[in-house]
């Protein structure tokens, strides 16, 4: 009965004229965004968070959470028409998408896609509004060894599930946390590492570093390789799937509803390796494993639910404890502090109308995704039409703009640029922006929560609260697992050498 | 060029900095009155960075890492002249913007970097840097009302 009154004034916010419009423009953005290669929501996020100064907050958030969960709506076109992902996480709805389209379906497969985006985001919101209260809740009696020992899970997380080795996300974090300590520190009030530069007394901003290493560095990596637009030329018809595809969709849906939103919680996993996830479940659960990547209608509905219903779960410890899980929802905790909200466990009770408002604008803005999405394929297929070397000069103008817009300080420009070619340059080395990224937001949490638990006088006591004595195992394994497997692959090369060699 | 072990540059590059940043951080305080100082939390970053490079580096070793596992060769890009005539121009664009202020130097900055692609006419290269630099002046200026550089120009 206490959700039902909270989703009415949930409702009665989102609802608003201004809430409404936000909500629309932001999903817009958010779709368009994600068709068009090149450029993902983190980038987008920090370059409308100047625009957002003067807005009401609850608006501000709405727009920008549409913009995030919009953002996979959009990137499975891009993947079905031109078999380049839109957005990362749709990543691998171009191995089945591209090929329905060849074989002249794409229209079912954009259809699945949206039908099923729609009701894994839908379920993922039904999810974060019963499990969010209840975390923040249990939030409530953690002390900073609690916090210190959750954001360190979070962090190892991000280095477990980051794509390439563990030892180099492990140096993403740790480097991103570094850069976090440049500027005043929170306790002594004394300026670090700022080589006496004004701009970096308050920090290194997340903004500049995110427009820098997400925004730049695509665009530095594209036109260094090259985008090739070959949009496969087809008549789109029969958007809504027949009764076929759906018995062949329901359970890749719900499987990939579940997964996302499970693994959407999960800090670190962010939205793409639940679609890595949902996909091999798919292939492993189908009676034709072998047609998997020849354009089944299973291989796009799994993975686009899956990367849905992941925003979702992603905003449940965001907006419970103030924590992150992954890049997008680290973009949003800096848009939430910039308005001079701290999410966390008092979110809810503090701020309930932008909390709730903010919950029933995602159920309207999914609806609103079903509906832009399908009239509207052949206005994204246009857009898709226009060639990089046009796009792209406009991509850096806005991440130009949306810097210095931020404190109208050229020096953040500067920041972008330096951060814009580590991105690059550590892309080229095989290292991850993503752990660095989470690294750089968490840091201040971190640091402070750290300081606060040793201020106990004992440098033992994170092993002396279950809680945190938990989450330092449960990393600590997960930081050694990779040892443990290979000394397995080596004892059974090992084995089969003997094996071999008769002994 | 070919750089063959890419891991390696990475490791040496990273516990460089891990070491300049350890002795950076004992310049503050550790500890003080029974509470731990701004030096800590920066001191334990740089020693993890060392180790986790020294981590990196140890890899290189072949007894300690199957081949399959290692990176492949890094070579430089066909493309990095792009990437460097982008950066420069970005670098440039900096330099101008508050100096002769946003309209010349978005009109200035997309010619430049339309220009280096060489895949459209003069007129198309003119037209869109033009309407871009005006797009920035209406949406921006006029109806966001963001505080851009002016410049000589005034507007």
């Amino acid at each position: 009965m206490d959700i039902l009154n909270h989703l009415a004034l949930g409702f009665s916010v989102a609802f608003s004229l201004t809430n409404l419009f936000f909500c629309f423009l932001g999903v817009l953005i958010g779709t368009l965004i994600g068709v068009l290669p090149g450029i993902g929501p983190v980038a987008t996020i920090s370059l409308l968070l100047p625009v957002t100064f003067g807005m009401d907050p609850v608006a501000s958030i709405i727009m920008l959470a549409g913009i995030y969960y919009g953002a996979m709506y959009g990137g499975s076109t891009t993947s079905i028409l031109v078999n380049i992902p839109g957005e990362t996480a749709s990543i691998i709805t171009c191995l089945d998408g591209y090929q329905m389209a060849r074989n002249g379906r794409a229209g079912p497969a954009l259809g699945i896609s949206a039908f099923g985006s729609f009701i894994g985001g839908t379920a993922s919101i039904i999810g974060l509004m019963l499990l969010a209260p209840f975390l923040a809740r249990l939030a409530l009696k953690f002390g900073p060894v609690e916090y210190f020992a959750l954001m360190l899970f979070g962090l190892t997380m991000v280095t477990y599930l980051c794509m390439g080795s563990i030892i180099k996300g492990s140096i993403m974090v740790v480097a991103g946390l570094a850069v976090s300590t440049i500027g005043m520190d929170t306790i002594n009030a004394q300026t670090r590492f700022t080589l006496g530069s004004l701009t970096l007394v308050d920090g290194v901003g997340i903004v500049p570093v995110a427009m820098g290493m997400f925004g730049l560095a695509e665009v530095m990596t594209n036109i260094e390789e090259g985008i090739k637009q070959e949009i496969f030329k087809t008549r789109i018809s029969g958007l809504l799937p027949t009764l076929k595809d759906w018995i062949d969709s329901k359970w890749p849906i719900v499987r990939g509803t579940l997964i996302g939103f499970f693994m959407g919680i999960l800090p670190g996993s962010g939205t793409v390796i639940p679609t890595f996830i949902s996909y091999s479940v798919e292939k492993r659960f189908s009676r034709h494993p072998e047609k998997f990547g020849t354009g089944v209608i299973e291989g796009v509905a799994a993975p686009e639910t899956a990367n849905n219903a992941a925003t979702g779960g992603s905003m449940v410890t965001l907006l419970s404890l103030g924590i992150p899980a992954n890049v997008g929802t680290a973009v949003l905790l800096g848009a939430f502090i910039i308005h001079g909200i701290h999410p966390g466990p008092l979110l809810i009770s503090n701020h309930p109308a932008l909390f709730w408002g903010t919950i029933a604008s995602m159920y309207l803005g999914n609806v609103m995704l079903l509906i832009l999405n399908l009239p509207l394929i052949g206005i994204w297929v246009k857009i898709l039409k226009v060639p990089y070397h046009i796009l792209f000069p406009f991509i850096i103008l806005f991440c130009f703009l949306g810097v210095y817009s931020l404190n109208s300080n050229i020096y953040e420009i500067l920041i972008m640029l330096v951060f814009g070619m580590f991105g690059y340059l550590m892309r080229k080395f095989g290292f991850e922006g993503a752990p660095f990224m989470m690294g750089l937001v968490l840091g201040p949490m971190f640091e402070l929560a750290f300081r606060q638990s040793l201020l106990y006088g004992n440098p033992f006591i994170f092993f002396r609260r279950p809680i945190s004595v938990v989450l330092l195992v449960i990393s600590l394994f997960l930081l050694i697992s990779p040892i443990f497997s290979e000394i397995s692959q080596r004892r059974k090369k090992l084995k089969k050498v003997l094996e071999q060699e008769g002994l | 060029m070919e750089i063959k072990n890419p891991d390696f540059i990475s490791g040496i590059f990273w516990g460089i900095l891990g070491f300049l940043f350890s002795i950076w951080s004992v310049n503050y305080q550790l500890w003080s009155l029974n509470q731990p100082g701004p030096g800590l939390f920066p001191l334990i970053l740089g020693l993890l960075l060392i180790f986790f490079s020294l981590l990196l580096l140890l890899r290189q070793v072949k007894k300690f890492i199957p081949n399959k596992q290692k990176s492949p060769p890094f070579s430089i890009p066909r493309g990095w002249k792009k990437v460097a005539y982008t950066f420069l121009i970005l670098l440039l664009a900096t330099f101008l913007f508050e100096r002769i202020g946003y309209l010349l130097t978005f009109f200035l900055l997309m010619i430049s970097l339309m220009l280096k692609e060489k895949l459209q006419g003069w007129r198309v290269i003119l037209l869109v840097a033009l309407f871009s630099a005006l797009g920035v002046y209406f949406v921006f200026v006029l109806l966001l009302k963001q505080d851009l550089p002016q410049g000589f120009l005034g507007i």
